[in-house]
């Protein structure tokens, strides 16, 4: 049972609706979802060996699709990379220019480099260079700065921060700026930070790129694969051994490549990635300034995207179902929120994983990070929260209302109307209908949580009633009944894997890539919609090559 | 090489908060350069989302405020009033009224979809001329960082006005704080111990070697990583030029903003940081955007609770009158930059003499999404070629036969941009 046969997505009016059913009704029924996996930790299955376009009926790679583009670091990237390199805890990019949205994840941004940009990098290079050697964790630190010394340590900085062996001419250029800058009247260790601000500010570390085959470097495209999988998986640089690894050639062996992924997904750097993945993929960066974060206590907000954040990066560690994301008997919360849920006691500041034991709670949609970030200032939008649930979790985002139409709702003084029965003449109107019949009942289903995310049985109106029907006529109730909807739905696992591979790519995925994204989100239901497997399959069927 | 910290200079005698009022060393300061550059031009674009309407009901220079415009009343000598253009490449078919709103503003075409992609926009043609001396070439302001994206448009379309063309927005600063540090100089604090981290002086010497490592690296990288290695080059070596450009060692700066300001103080803080930038010199040409198109931005500070955008759909007369109370609110901070530029000498006059101030935006009226008569006005005159003191009407004139305009009263002539068919006479 899923929204697909229910014939939600028949309406005419929604052009997004009719466009996908006309997608979906080529596809071939699969095996039915399995709905009530139990909660079980799996580890990551083996590496599933079998192509995943086997019979090859996605199609070729139309030509120069996966030309490997020179890419800015995004403002992430920047300061987990300088975190690895510099083994510091400065957030250099607090002062940069924020990342353009492009694709709606900052993997997929423009980073055009301006001058304003460029003199945030100037800035930040020489600053961080200088904390750096100040730190004593650079080398030469105990030898005066000696040009002897400094020499060979900027190129084995150099080495690390380029991601790849230096060519012959960048080892000589840089080895020589030392000697160079001392010249020029720095004094020895002025003269080495310099040098090593240099190495930061450079193209080479400021982008990821890969040169040719020919420029002298041997296994260049392996050390390009390891660069595009560390940012993919770890928004990071390679670390020693996945380096060690391309210096060695060995990235070219299957087995040897699969291991690889299989460790970094394990990693607990991954969680990095996740959990910047989440928040963008959510759409909670900025939770404290959404419109009615005004009316929680100090911290709440921030709490709530913690909850998520935690919450889903448990999927991961654990191979979790990733269908349980809507419906999973546990979350994160410390002393404030299990206060501010209504759940048993929790002690202390720091999110601690808590069972939770009614249908009050259980799942993304009944966290406050989705309540509060969906709701007006002052009271609950289940038209926001209808479009959020279509656009984030099924990827079907509805348009925007058409120009010229009454898109507010009639006061509520005055008239007097409950929130559904307000709702109810904004469907009345034939250019809205289409759209609205779509959104609002999904909305309504989560009217017993209020502006900030806490339970209510009943509003200023009367007992709330958060029942609804979809367009083919089954009944459900509460955010509980529509989550067990919205899991059946095979559209969900395709829309997570969607998202996840538009990430990792950091561009819109081609025709031919989107074929095999589907496959994946099938295949996946083998595998137990497991999050860690589904990264995994994206990363060798979309990354690999 | 650092403003505000050169030795003896004590920041904190000047200004108390970088919302004090003039001070006597400004006045010293100003009346020398004043004296010693009394030709500098400068252009400010302030970009209102979700439509305004403010048409005064007769042209010429005998013209009543409307109330959205109540607050200009102090620089009314200056100001220029001009209804009836409409901005044609934002117009289409197709959903996306609040994006090709704003990204055809200033580019004055039409921006592709999905984008990002679309011309260069007018302020970063004429910084090429007006900042060819400045420390910054341009500053690019947002009061919002976070912008919806559009009908499948990327939010890019909503969050930035000032394009360099092709597939690239211009940075975008949403911090005053950041702000500050970029036009002043000021040490970067790291996040590390709270200090500030030392300055290196041999930033010339950095961006030599830098600047080699780059033309190395063009050697042997395949053709399609060219153009974003210009682009970095273009970037470092426009960053040369401008770092060399000595400062004024004793501009006043005021303070450091404080961080995680509400959005009315955001929007005061960056209008008193642009005043100090064109003052100092530091920069000649700014855009600053009040809030990203089709913003949710609430106004409870001035008894409008709710979301802008929202509101804006709002077509009953209460709607109206709410919109018309936000716009006017912006309309009193944009005077009241205005009238610290007016008291500021310059030459024989005073900093609005030599400057255009432009406030407006791509729709009309929000509800409707209308792109005809969109709301403009400008303050100042421009070294005199613009008169001042009138409201023109324009009926179906293209906006960008405005940028035309403008460019040539700023010294620096376009004969054409976007869709313009002519120019506009503002003497």
């Amino acid at each position: 049972m899923s929204l697909v046969t229910l014939g939600l997505l028949a309406v005419s009016g929604c052009n997004v609706w009719s466009k996908l059913h006309d997608s979906r009704r080529s596809t071939p029924p699969g095996r039915p979802p399995q709905v009530d996996t139990p909660p079980a930790v799996s580890p990551a299955d083996p590496i599933n060996k079998v192509p995943i376009d086997a019979e090859g009926s996605c199609g070729a790679a139309a030509a120069g699709t996966f030309v490997f583009d020179m890419k800015a670091l995004s403002n992430t990237e920047y300061d987990l990379t300088i975190k690895d390199l510099l083994s510091t805890k400065a957030t250099a990019s607090a002062a940069f220019p924020p990342d353009a949205t492009g694709i709606g994840f900052d993997t997929g941004a423009a980073h055009t480099m301006t001058t304003t940009l460029a003199q945030s990098y100037f800035d930040a290079s020489q600053s961080l260079a200088a904390a750096f050697v100040d730190s004593g964790k650079a080398a030469c630190a105990d030898q005066a700065f000696a040009t002897s010394c400094s020499s060979s340590a900027v190129t084995a900085f150099a080495e690390l921060a380029f991601r790849r062996p230096l060519l012959a001419g960048e080892a000589a250029r840089l080895s020589a700026l030392p000697q160079q800058f001392a010249t020029a009247g720095m004094v020895e260790k002025d003269a080495f930070t310099a040098a090593l601000a240099t190495v930061l500010l450079a193209p080479q570390f400021l982008y990821r790129s890969k040169v040719n085959m020919d420029a002298g470097v041997p296994h260049s495209d392996q050390y390009a694969l390891a660069s595009k999988l560390s940012y993919a998986l770890w928004s990071t640089m390679p670390d020693a051994t996945l380096l060690a690894q391309a210096k060695a050639g060995r990235l070219s062996d299957q087995e040897v490549l699969a291991g690889e992924i299989d460790r970094m997904v394990s990693s607990p750097k991954a969680r990095g990635f996740l959990r910047n993945f989440t928040a963008q993929w959510l759409g909670i960066k900025s939770l404290a300034q959404a419109p009615a974060a005004g009316h929680l206590d100090a911290g709440i907000a921030a709490d709530f995207g913690e909850e998520t954040l935690d919450f889903v990066s448990e999927f991961l560690d654990q191979n979790r179902n990733i269908r349980d994301l809507l419906d999973a008997r546990f979350t994160y919360a410390n002393a404030r929120l299990a206060k501010h849920y209504g759940l048993p006691e929790v002690a202390g500041d720091d999110l601690m994983r808590t069972t939770v034991q009614s249908d009050q709670r259980g799942g993304l949609l009944t966290q406050g990070s989705f309540l509060l970030s969906t709701s007006n200032p002052d009271v609950t939008s289940p038209v926001k929260r209808g479009k959020w649930v279509l656009d984030r979790i099924l990827c079907t985002p509805p348009p925007p209302p058409p120009a010229g139409v009454q898109t507010v709702l009639a006061p509520s003084t005055g008239a007097a109307l409950p929130m559904r029965q307000r709702l109810a003449t904004h469907r009345a109107a034939t250019a809205c209908a289409g759209c609205h019949k779509m959104m609002d009942p999904i909305g309504l289903a989560f009217e017993n949580y209020d502006f900030i995310g806490q339970w209510r049985d009943k509003d200023d109106y009367g007992p709330i009633d958060a029942s609804g029907t979809t367009m083919a006529g089954a009944n459900f109730n509460h955010a509980a009944g529509l989550a067990a909807v919205l899991k059946a739905d095979p559209a969900f696992p395709r829309c997570v894997a969607s998202k996840l591979a538009t990430y990792a790519l950091g561009r819109v995925p081609t025709e031919q890539e989107q074929c095999l994204i589907k496959k994946i989100a099938t295949r996946t239901s083998d595998r137990q919609y497991g999050l860690r497997n589904l990264l995994v399959d994206l990363t060798r069927a979309l990354l690999v090559h | 090489m650092i403003y505000g910290t050169k030795k003896g200079t004590n920041r904190r005698s000047f200004l108390r908060g970088v919302g004090a009022c003039i001070s006597l060393p400004w006045l010293e300061y100003f009346t020398q350069v004043a004296m010693a550059d009394a030709a500098r031009k400068r252009v400010v674009y302030c970009y209102m989302p979700n439509g305004a309407q403010w048409q005064p009901a007769t042209t010429g220079s005998d013209f009543q405020l409307a109330s959205p415009l109540q607050d200009l009343a102090a620089v009314k000598d200056y100001l220029t009033v001009i209804s009836g253009l409409q901005l044609g490449p934002a117009k289409s078919t197709i959903n996306g009224d609040h994006s090709r709103a704003l990204t055809a503003f200033l580019s004055g075409h039409t921006p592709e979809f999905p984008g990002p992609s679309v011309t260069t926009s007018i302020d970063i043609t004429l910084a090429q001329t007006l900042s060819l001396g400045s420390r910054v070439s341009n500053l690019c302001l947002a009061a919002e960082e976070h912008a919806n994206a559009e009908s499948g448009y990327t939010a890019d379309y909503q969050s930035c006005m000032s394009w360099l063309g092709g597939a690239s927005p211009n940075s975008r600063d949403v911090d005053p704080a950041v702000v500050f540090n970029r036009i002043f100089a000021a040490p970067i604090t790291t996040a590390q111990d709270g200090k500030p981290a030392k300055q290196l002086d041999p930033g010339k010497s950095i961006l030599d070697a830098v600047l080699s490592e780059a033309n190395g690296l063009q050697q042997v990288l395949g053709r399609t990583d060219q153009q974003r290695l210009q682009e970095y080059l273009q970037s470092i070596r426009d960053l040369e030029t401008r770092v060399a450009i000595a400062p004024v060692a004793t501009c006043p700066t005021g303070d450091r903003p404080a961080a995680n300001v509400s959005y009315d103080t955001r929007v005061k803080l960056f209008y008193d940081l642009l005043y100090h930038a064109l003052a100092c010199g530091v920069t000649n040409v700014a855009t600053f955007l009040l809030a990203s198109e089709s913003t949710n931005q609430s106004y409870d500070f001035i008894g409008i609770p709710g979301s802008h955008h929202d509101i804006s759909h709002d077509s009953s007369r209460e709607g109206y009158a709410k919109i018309a109370k936000i716009v006017a609110w912006h309309v009193g901070q944009f005077s009241a930059f205005c009238q610290k530029l007016q008291t500021t000498p310059e030459g024989s006059g005073n900093m609005l003499d030599q400057s255009i101030l432009l406030m407006g935006g791509g729709l009309g009226d929000g509800a409707r999404h209308t792109h005809d008569n969109i709301p403009v006005f400008l303050v100042g005159k421009a070294g005199g070629l613009i008169r001042g003191g009138q409201h023109i009407n324009l009926s179906g004139t293209p906006f960008c036969n405005l940028h035309v305009a403008m460019s040539t009263a700023l010294g620096a002539p376009i004969a054409q941009f976007g869709d313009s068919n002519g120019t506009i006479s503002l003497g």
